[in-house]
């Protein structure tokens, strides 16, 4: 038998077809995450499930939710499903309504009339702190030095404040209102997010991309926000979920402290604090929002969780 | 020689919980007659050899014969093996001399190699003391095997170095005897390296008041 | 050699038969391994060698049971001592584990506790396990770290583990390995992580133990040098099965897989030059486990693959000279008669033959590193300011387009003096003149133009590509930056960089998590080549990739070098490659260039002491090659506190040949000795002496 000899070189194919995935596909890979953590799932359902209730609030809710038309503090029944607070007024609708100040609404007064801007005080808030708090630890973790040293003991000066008096202290000064919880709730975030972002950007800048932009001669600001910024998305969108969360713990503090979003409009911590004083008669006043507000974070935290697992797993 | 450079280091070893089937299993599959049966940190337990095997009549003759089969399959190392106390064991830096003399007085066939009281590193058998016996007279290599006999007084033996260094010839192997059945001799079996019979046996015919007894090329 | 008595047949201590792990991934499993059937008898060194993801870690965390909470063993068997430990419980093998089996990592820090000293550490070994008295385990840790060649055991004992360098941790490791005595060690990768004098110490001592105490060890490397010094036998692993067996001569004379073949093709020979020799890399790259053929595991990438290939899947058989192979063909291939194929061909040398003007001078360039004290004297200003001595005294000349390799062990500044020229740092002393343009000061100094000149290829494939942007965004920015190609041609370009770069067109929109190793490196490569730069610097540009890739990744940068007449500063640690790569060779040490010349000039006598003692660790992927046994003392010294007069003087193993042992070295900076031909030998030792040492490496025709 003769020597085989080798067969003529043919090129291996192209191995994925031309050109990239679709933006609408790339959404949904990204969306698709959140499925594979089964936390994740239990905890984006929950979300949805307030979101969806906010935003059906918007067109219907079973009676008007400022209209005093029932008997005071009823238990839940077939008419008021939850019952009623202690003005007679359906405790079901005003859930529903509660959750579009947290989620999906923000008045803003402009002269004598007021405005609402989509989107909740609570991500306002949050997306504050993300904004603030990312630039300035991008600043302190990629310039280093003495930057680094007065931002960072700047904002651990502030941390040592509790943050109830800060919030004591911010609408003590400006007032209450949407804008202020939301400024409130940006500025007891921001150390956080901004030590997040620094560690981040220490960790980022060490590789060699890192370099090669520099060695391109890039801008600081260019390294920042294009080369490390994108690459610290991940850990810091879970952050924000989960401040999220606590937002809505704030605020939900804040109402109950009467400081909180200005009535007449329900939210769910001043509802805990006017049921407050009638629990020992009729405790379903207490208890229905304060399952929505710990229903809700618990969602925000599984969903953090579960998506923080998962990123750790697709990134190694 | 000591007992470390001759020992067979990491025998196969058996946990107490192993059946007794599966031990004997083991040993026929490793073709080895005793299996130390070893604890946490391989600590000498015991002694599975191939006697421990075989049926004990009084622990049996109570049993019916259905018993008999079940008694057997349940029977895990721990029962049959001989317990450690019973066994005698030696340290890895002793000689083999000492070995051998060991399991000649207690006639038997093997020790397991401690250290720290009882942490098995090696097993000791009749088997690994004739493997140095061989190699102690250069069995495995090629040479012309002679047995001198010579008187029992000093400076005798150097008087055969003295002419092998003379004739630089390489010992392989070398062992003394006392002349069985002759007082006052001795045998000393050396294996040369690159000669032929003829010319040993021209060169050491040579050594005074000692005589070739045997010469041989093939051993 | 005695040919040792009969004792009957004698059972291997491991024998794995047939093994097959699976891994449980989302929607099925997949088979990590297959068939994989190797056994290895009392006092063997097994090497198991092959590019990364091919299972050979797997098989080793199969056999002590560390498959993770989603794999398992599927199928075969793995007996030790004669015991099948598939089916034994967990408490069993925990036993076993611990007793007679030990494992020693590519990172030593994964199996010493950090908190821990490393004295409590070994002795725990014997006191918990053994009940011996605190004394007698001291005792014996000393004598065992003196047997692994730790200077001062006694103090070692007292250290951290971060105290010591990762040489000295890997001897740790091995030392407590041996206080047990196992009957089997598994090494996986255990001289990667290390430089190439401390892995020739280390291998040198494996050997060495292995025959003291009649180990059997499991030997895991992707490095074929390596595996043909330490080993007996070799396994070669490809994509999961065992595809050839063999003892390690026969393996490297005469090896029968095309695989294996392909292996030793791609490795530049010591000694082979580019002008000499090609490297012929194996087309495609390794399957996935979820995705490989349904014949022969190897057949897309075989250049003698037959229909039969395609279908069947061969089974391991032995063939008469004892080789086991997994072949249909193994008996009609004939090595000689293969025929490289036809884009792998010689690179002609740059035309006009010879170096061309300097384009990159350096003279005396420095950086130091002010060190921070930790004293209060130090906090308040008043302590002496201290150093690191990073670069001392770095000379030498690069002509355009000529390569300059630089070689020396970590920790000798290698790095410093990439980053110094390119600007990442600015250099504390010295010249540096690049086109006759001052480059002693960092990136905000210079300008665009300059900037443009000088581009970087980096060594982690894994982070060279920004992980959010596409190849063509990563391409192109550069283009944009420095306008070098008007702004409608840049796609273009870019296209035309990624055919110069042997990638597609499909490759323009993928994002790097999409690529492999190799090909980040290839983008990595033409980002660099973007702006079209005189002068490329490569930091380990092939070093983190395996063999095949790196032979393709090396002809590239060849034939790219030919092509835009790029000069290149290319560092590496490989010995072989950089002789393979480079026109000129500067050897460093400690902050300073000690021995730069011509490649060739750098391989063969006379040789500087160090260069020599670096010669005599490279692992040769050639059982028959001979080596000269020339090790190295103790690590790098620290740079803080560099020694006086000739740096190398407190390692040098050749002081001897000087009169009164070598006194002038430890007070006297040494002069350059001109040895001809732009061969330059910083030492003390005349050049007559060391042209008289022979050549550290012979290779037996």
């Amino acid at each position: 038998m003769a020597a085989i000899q080798p067969t003529p070189e043919t090129p291996l194919g192209p191995v994925a077809t031309a050109g990239g995935p679709s933006r609408g596909r790339r959404l949904w890979s990204s969306l698709s995450i959140i499925f594979e953590s089964r936390i994740a799932t239990v905890g984006f359902l929950m979300v949805m499930f307030w979101i969806v209730i906010g935003l059906l609030s918007l067109v219907w809710t079973p009676f008007p939710p400022n209209e005093s038309r029932f008997v005071q503090n009823l238990p839940p029944n077939t008419t008021n499903l939850l019952g009623t607070d202690n003005l007679g007024r359906d405790t079901l609708s005003r859930l529903m309504v509660g959750t579009q100040v947290v989620l999906l609404k923000t008045r803003v007064p402009v002269g004598d009339r007021t405005i609402s801007l989509p989107i909740g005080v609570a991500i306002w808030g949050v997306l504050g702190s993300l904004t603030l708090g990312t630039f300035l630890g991008q600043i302190a973790g990629y310039r280093g030095g003495r930057w680094d040293q007065t931002i960072m003991q700047l904002l651990d000066a502030f941390v040592a404040f509790p943050s109830i008096v800060l919030y004591l202290v911010v609408i003590a000064a400006l007032g209450r209102g949407d804008l202020v919880v939301i400024f409130a709730i940006a500025i007891t975030g921001a150390p956080g997010v901004a030590r997040l972002a620094r560690s981040l950007t220490l960790d980022i800048s060490t590789r060699d991309y890192v370099r090669a932009a520099e060695t391109r001669g890039e801008s600081q600001w260019y390294v920042m926000f294009r080369e490390i910024l994108p690459n610290a998305r991940g850990p810091l969108l879970v952050d924000a979920m989960l401040r999220v969360g606590y937002a809505i713990f704030a605020i939900g503090t804040l109402g109950f402290l009467g400081l909180g979003l200005p009535p007449p409009d329900p939210d769910w911590g001043s509802m805990v604090n006017e049921a407050r004083r009638f629990m020992f008669s009729t405790a379903w006043g207490v208890i229905w929002p304060s399952l929505a507000i710990s229903s809700l974070v618990v969602g925000l935290s599984l969903l953090a969780d579960g998506l923080r697992e998962e990123l750790n797993r697709y990134q190694r | 020689m000591l007992v470390k450079d001759c020992m067979t280091r990491h025998p196969v070893m058996a946990p107490p919980t192993m059946l007794a089937a599966e031990a004997q299993h083991l040993m026929h599959e490793n073709q080895i007659r005793h299996l130390p049966v070893v604890g946490d940190g391989k600590r000498l337990l015991g002694l599975v050899n191939q006697l421990s095997f075989a049926l004990d009549p009084g622990a049996l003759a109570s049993l019916d014969v259905w018993e008999i089969t079940r008694h057997l399959s349940r029977l895990s190392v721990s029962d049959v093996m001989i317990p450690a106390d019973k066994i005698e064991t030696i340290a890895p830096d002793r000689t083999i001399e000492r070995a051998a003399r060991h399991m000649t007085d207690h006639k038997i066939s093997c020790l397991p190699v401690v250290e720290d009281d009882d942490v098995v590193v090696g097993i000791l058998t009749e088997v690994d003391l004739l493997h140095a016996f061989q190699l102690m007279l250069g069995l495995p290599s090629d040479g012309v095997r002679v047995t001198m006999r010579m008187p029992n007084r000093p400076g005798e033996f150097a008087r055969l170095t003295a002419v092998l260094g003379r004739q630089q010839w390489g010992v392989m192997g070398i062992g003394t005897f006392p002349t069985p059945r002759r007082e006052g001799f001795y045998d000393a079996v050396i294996k040369i390296r690159g000669v032929d019979s003829a010319e040993a046996r021209a060169v050491l015919s040579q050594v005074p008041d000692q005589e070739i007894v045997d010469i041989r090329d093939v051993v | 050699m005695i040919a040792s008595p009969t004792t009957g047949p004698r059972m291997p201590v491991l024998k794995v038969e047939n093994l097959a792990v699976a891994y449980k991934i989302r929607g099925g499993e997949v088979e990590a391994i297959q068939n994989v059937s190797f056994e290895i008898a009392r006092g063997e060194t097994f090497g198991v060698v092959g590019e990364s993801g091919c299972g050979k870690s797997t098989t080793a965390w199969a056999v002590v049971n560390f498959l993770g909470a989603n794999g398992y063993v599927k199928r075969g068997s793995i007996k030790f001592q004669g015991q099948e430990l598939l089916g034994k419980s967990g408490e069993e093998l925990r036993q076993l584990r611990g007793d007679q089996i030990a494992m020693v990592y590519q990172d030593p820090m994964q199996s010493l506790n950090p908190s821990m000293r490393l004295g409590d550490q070994m002795k725990e070994v014997l006191t918990v396990h053994r009940g011996v008295s605190d004394a007698e385990a001291t005792r014996r840790c000393v004598e065992m770290l003196d047997r692994v060649y730790m200077p001062d055991p006694a103090a070692v004992l007292r250290r951290y583990p971060h105290q010591i360098s990762g040489g000295q941790q890997q001897r740790v490791v091995i030392a407590m390995a041996l206080l047990n005595n196992p009957a089997l060690l598994i090494m996986d990768e255990p001289t990667t992580a290390l430089d190439v004098t401390v892995e020739a110490a280390v291998l040198d001592l494996i050997a060495e133990l292995r025959r003291d105490f009649d180990t059997a060890i499991m030997f895991i490397s992707h490095n074929l040098g390596v595996i043909a010094r330490i080993c007996n036998r070799v396994g070669v692993m490809y994509a999961g099965e065992l595809v050839e067996r063999a003892t390690v001569q026969e393996l490297f004379a005469d090896p029968q897989h095309p695989y294996t073949q392909g292996l030793i093709r791609c490795l530049p020979r010591l000694g082979a030059d580019k002008a000499g020799s090609v490297l012929y890399p194996i087309r495609g790259r390794v399957p996935p486990p979820s995705n490989r053929p349904a014949g022969c595991v190897f057949s897309p990438r075989c250049d003698y693959v037959q229909e039969r290939c395609r279908l069947e899947r061969p089974e391991l058989r032995q063939l008469p000279n004892g080789t086991f192979v997994r072949c249909h063909f193994a008996e009609v291939i004939d090595p000689a008669a293969w025929i490289p194929s036809a884009d792998v061909r010689l690179i002609p040398p740059p035309a006009g033959n010879g170096a061309g003007a300097p384009i990159l001078e350096v003279q005396g360039l420095k950086k130091y590193y002010p060190l921070q004290g930790s004293s209060l004297r130090d906090v308040v200003g008043l302590g002496e300011q201290r150093f690191v001595q990073a670069l001392e005294d770095a000379s030498f000349t690069v002509h355009k387009g000529q390569t300059l390799g630089i070689v020396g062990e970590s920790g000798c500044g290698k790095s410093t003096l990439v980053k110094t020229i390119i600007g990442l740092e600015s250099s504390s002393g010295g010249r540096a003149e690049f086109l006759g343009l001052d480059i002693t000061g960092d990136l905000s100094d210079r300008n665009t133009e300059l900037i443009r000149e000088l581009q970087m290829v980096f060594q982690n494939p894994d982070a060279t590509m920004n992980p959010s942007y596409t190849v063509g965004y990563q391409i192109a920015r550069p283009m944009e930056r420095f306008g070098t190609v008007p702004k409608g041609q840049i796609r273009a370009e870019v296209l035309r960089l990624l055919e110069a770069v042997r990638l597609g067109e499909n490759y323009y929109n993928r994002l790097p998590r999409q690529l492999s190793g190799g090909e980040k490196q290839r983008v990595g490569i033409a980002r660099a080549l973007a702006s079209r730069p005189d002068l490329v610097l490569c930091d380990e540009p092939v070093s983190a990739l395996d063999v095949s890739v790196q032979a393709a990744l090396l002809n590239l940068l060849l034939e790219v070098q030919q092509e835009y007449g790029t000069t290149m500063v290319f560092i590496a640690h490989d010995l072989s490659v950089v002789r393979y790569f480079s026109d000129q060779v500067a050897v460093m040490y400690l902050g300073q260039v000690v021995d730069i010349g011509p490649a060739e000039a750098i391989y063969a006598p006379p040789y500087h002491p160090y260069t020599e003692a670096l010669l005599s660790a490279v692992p040769i992927p050639d059982p028959a090659a001979q080596q000269r046994r020339i090790r190295l003392e103790g690590t790098v010294p620290s740079a803080i506190d560099p020694p006086s007069g000739c740096r190398f003087h407190t390692r040098c193993p050749r002081r001897a040949l000087l009169p009164d042992g070598g006194r002038i070295c430890e007070m006297e900076v040494p002069p350059w000795r001109e040895a001809g031909n732009g061969h330059r030998i910083l030492c003390h030792i005349p050049l007559e002496t060391l042209r008289d040492l022979p050549p550290v490496i012979t290779v037996s025709p």
